[in-house]
């Protein structure tokens, strides 16, 4: 966490996005942005860059956030933390995330690109030629999670099935749906309403309020403010991030004190309505849509909960009694627990790696048996003890210099497997982001900070693990990935995203106004893909990068650049391969000897 | 939109604080999740890369008004007509970004100095 031994100069807003991993920081009051670095440490960054470029790798400087960030805002970053740890944790929002994988190479195949360069589609060889079908049952899983979700501001009272209240005054109560689409099929969705003064009010159970509701508890826990409640229905803000609290506290308020344990057992609800599984196929049909529809699962979580013992850390840690609650209630329902949904989904992520790796990497005897298990019908069974999988995840890229490490999208994947292991090993750890904050961000801090256009580490102080036994524990982890070399997965990706709805434009530049910002323009080096100034003309060509960034380095990887983008930069690569600036580091000291020498 | 609704929709975005005005500008996007205030803080964001870029155009059309075009009202059409050809504008909503500069004072985004 940022340091406050500075006295607090600025507030940010947060905001974290479930498709490139990007936070970002949004300075409050700022009205312009001022160039990135000044003097000689944009000299240095411009070095670092240009060296890296020539060697055709996308090389940029991150930096820990400036100093004196207010401890409102500090509270505001936990929020979005919190957002990470429940996006990487989740085996729904796992799920949407490979799909978004799998749209994006399915747009790079359809360019004639190097599809496989993105780790998790399931599309492997060179230049793959997509399997229709195989995309299509993806796409008919995933939708039956998200339909929902999205047509929720379309539902019409025609499509109410059912309305349970759980008080004879009805003050608070549960509303079920059954939602149709304009292709005629039908899914079943649920939301609280709850009465305020003489009127009725709604809030559906999709993931969007139930995550805000959490994130915003979670963040006045952590700056220990009143819990905050619904005082103003009709304000859609106030419904959002407070509505499916003010459910919860209604139908158990009286059941418990404090309130801080009401505020853990309904994280835990959330995080358990989130923790559903997507791919077992039970024998009852009516399981189906409770194991993948979040609403559905959150309005059974809450009918059931009035049924198992409060949440009570009196005589135990808020983790395990978080996990006691969560099991207690899957029982009631008959659905598996979070850690043995995990296992499932271990697998899944496994094999999703593996499809993309099999073919470039070596693997072992033992690692290539287990192999063969991930690519049968039956790899499911895999579940029964997961450490069957260790070779296979002893092969995967550990280094930069390993073949496939740079495969977009696998740091995150592998730190998704990491956090499905995790939830295996030490239930409850995500049900608490409050209690487990300093293990979870050592494990897993922010990819990247994006504020004021620019790249920020999370980078955690020592103090949240002067011991180091929270660093030990993950070394049995599946894949041991840097934060900051998730940072690189997130800058790719938000440079691609644009492709998953078939444009073929850099994500960086703002479909609403046009205007690129990244680390390159804040260098001054503009965009090559609108309209360069002379001075940023003028500065490319000071430092030859022509027409460098993160798009043509991408374009280039992928193949989906013109044939004259890659002749170009492989001649430039051609000319200096004899630098011997093999990897990261090595260009680092080129640059520092060419900076030194300057001065 | 007919005239009577272009006129109807800008006396309601006239009616909302400016907060409110800066989150209509942040697109609905489900994989992004802001802050209980983010949301303003990103709209004012795009708010002040769009509002550099229009300033040419809108400062035009404003000050070759019609004297009779005064209430705050017709200024949010006259100034939502004139952005409406701008094509780097996009998806974005016009009206909103145009209750928004109206709000802030037209004078004094064009940069006119107080009499007196």
């Amino acid at each position: 966490m940022a340091s406050t031994s500075h006295s607090p100069t600025w507030d940010a807003e947060g905001s974290f996005n479930f498709r490139t991993l990007i936070c970002e920081l949004l300075q409050s009051g700022l009205t312009t942005t001022e160039p990135y670095l000044k003097g000689d440490e944009s000299q240095f960054a411009l070095l670092y860059t240009a060296f890296a470029a020539r060697r055709m790798v996308d090389a940029f400087r991150s930096v820990s956030l400036p100093q004196g960030l207010s401890s409102e805002s500090l509270a505001k970053l936990h929020h979005e933390r919190v957002h990470y740890w429940q996006f990487i944790s989740s085996p729904i929002l796992q799920f949407r995330f490979v799909c978004f994988l799998a749209s994006v190479a399915t747009e790079i195949a359809a360019l004639d690109g190097r599809a496989e360069e993105i780790c998790g589609s399931g599309l492997v060889g060179y230049k793959p030629v997509v399997d229709v079908n195989a995309y299509r049952g993806m796409a008919t899983r995933l939708r039956t999670i998200e339909d929902a979700d999205s047509r929720w501001h379309d539902v019409t009272p025609e499509e109410v099935t059912g309305a349970y209240y759980f008080d004879v005054d009805r003050s608070v109560g549960i509303v079920t749906f059954l939602i149709s689409t304009k292709l005629g099929e039908h899914y079943p969705a649920a939301g609280a309403v709850f009465r305020h003064v003489q009127s009725e009010y709604f809030v559906p159970f999709t993931v969007k309020p139930l995550i805000e509701s959490a994130a915003l508890l979670s963040q006045m826990l952590f700056q220990k403010k009143p819990l905050p409640l619904v005082d103003d229905p009709r304000n859609q803000q106030q419904l959002l991030y407070r509505g499916c609290w003010e459910f919860w506290k209604r139908i158990h308020g009286s059941r418990y004190k404090p309130l801080t344990q009401l505020a853990l057992s309904f994280i835990a609800a959330v995080d358990l309505a989130l923790a559903g599984d997507f791919l077992i196929e039970p024998e009852r049909p009516e399981l189906v849509t409770q194991l993948r529809c979040v609403s559905v699962r959150f309005a059974a979580i809450a009918r059931a909960s009035v049924y198992v013992n409060p949440v009570c850390t009196r005589y135990t840690s808020p983790r395990i009694a978080a996990a006691t609650f969560q099991e207690e209630i899957c029982r009631i329902l008959g659905w598996p627990s979070p850690s043995e949904t995990a296992k499932s989904t271990t697998v899944y992520l496994t094999r999703q790696i593996y499809l993309s790796f099999m073919h470039k990497l070596d693997w072992t005897p033992e690692a290539e048996a287990i192999g063969d298990r991930l690519l049968s019908d039956a790899y499911l069974d895999l579940a029964e003890n997961i450490e069957l999988l260790r070779p296979i995840w002893r092969g995967f890229p550990n280094n930069e210099l390993t073949p496939g490490s740079s495969t977009i999208g696998f740091r995150m994947l592998a730190t998704m497997l990491c956090a499905c292991y995790d939830r295996i090993r030490y239930p409850g750890l995500f049900a608490t982001p409050n209690h487990s904050s300093n293990e979870l961000c050592i494990r897993y801090p922010l990819p990247v900070i994006l504020f004021n256009g620019r790249y920020h580490s999370d980078s955690v102080n020592e103090a949240y693990d002067p011991d180091g036994k929270f660093f030990e524990t993950m070394l049995d982890q599946p894949s041991i990935i840097p934060g900051p070399f998730v940072g690189l997965d997130a800058i790719n990706l938000l440079a691609l995203s644009r492709l998953a709805s078939g444009e073929h434009t850099c994500g960086f530049i703002s479909r609403f106004t046009d205007s690129p910002m990244c680390y390159y323009t804040n260098h001054g080096l503009g965009c090559p893909y609108t309209t360069l100034s002379l001075a940023e003309q003028q500065l490319r060509n000071a430092y030859q990068l022509d027409d460098w960034c993160h798009w043509t380095f991408l374009s280039i990887q992928t193949e989906i650049g013109s044939h004259d983008v890659l002749d170009r930069w492989l001649k430039v690569y051609e000319k200096s391969k004899n630098e011997n600036n093999a990897t990261a580091n090595d260009i680092m000291w080129q640059a520092i000897s060419a900076f030194n020498s300057h001065q | 939109m007919s005239d009577r609704e272009r006129y109807a929709e800008a006396e309601r975005l006239l009616a909302m604080s400016e907060n409110q005005l800066l989150e209509l500008l942040v697109p609905e996007d489900e994989d992004v999740a802001f802050s209980e205030e983010g949301k303003a803080a990103k709209g004012r964001q795009i708010f002040n890369d769009v509002s550099n870029k229009v300033k040419n155009t809108v400062c035009t059309t404003y000050h070759q008004r019609k004297i009779s075009i005064n209430n705050s009202v017709d200024l949010t059409v006259l100034i939502a007509g004139s952005l409406s050809g701008a094509v780097f504008l996009g998806p974005l909503p016009i009206l909103p970004v145009a209750a928004l500069l109206v709000k802030m004072g037209l004078d004094l985004y064009c940069g006119e100095k107080a009499d007196g």
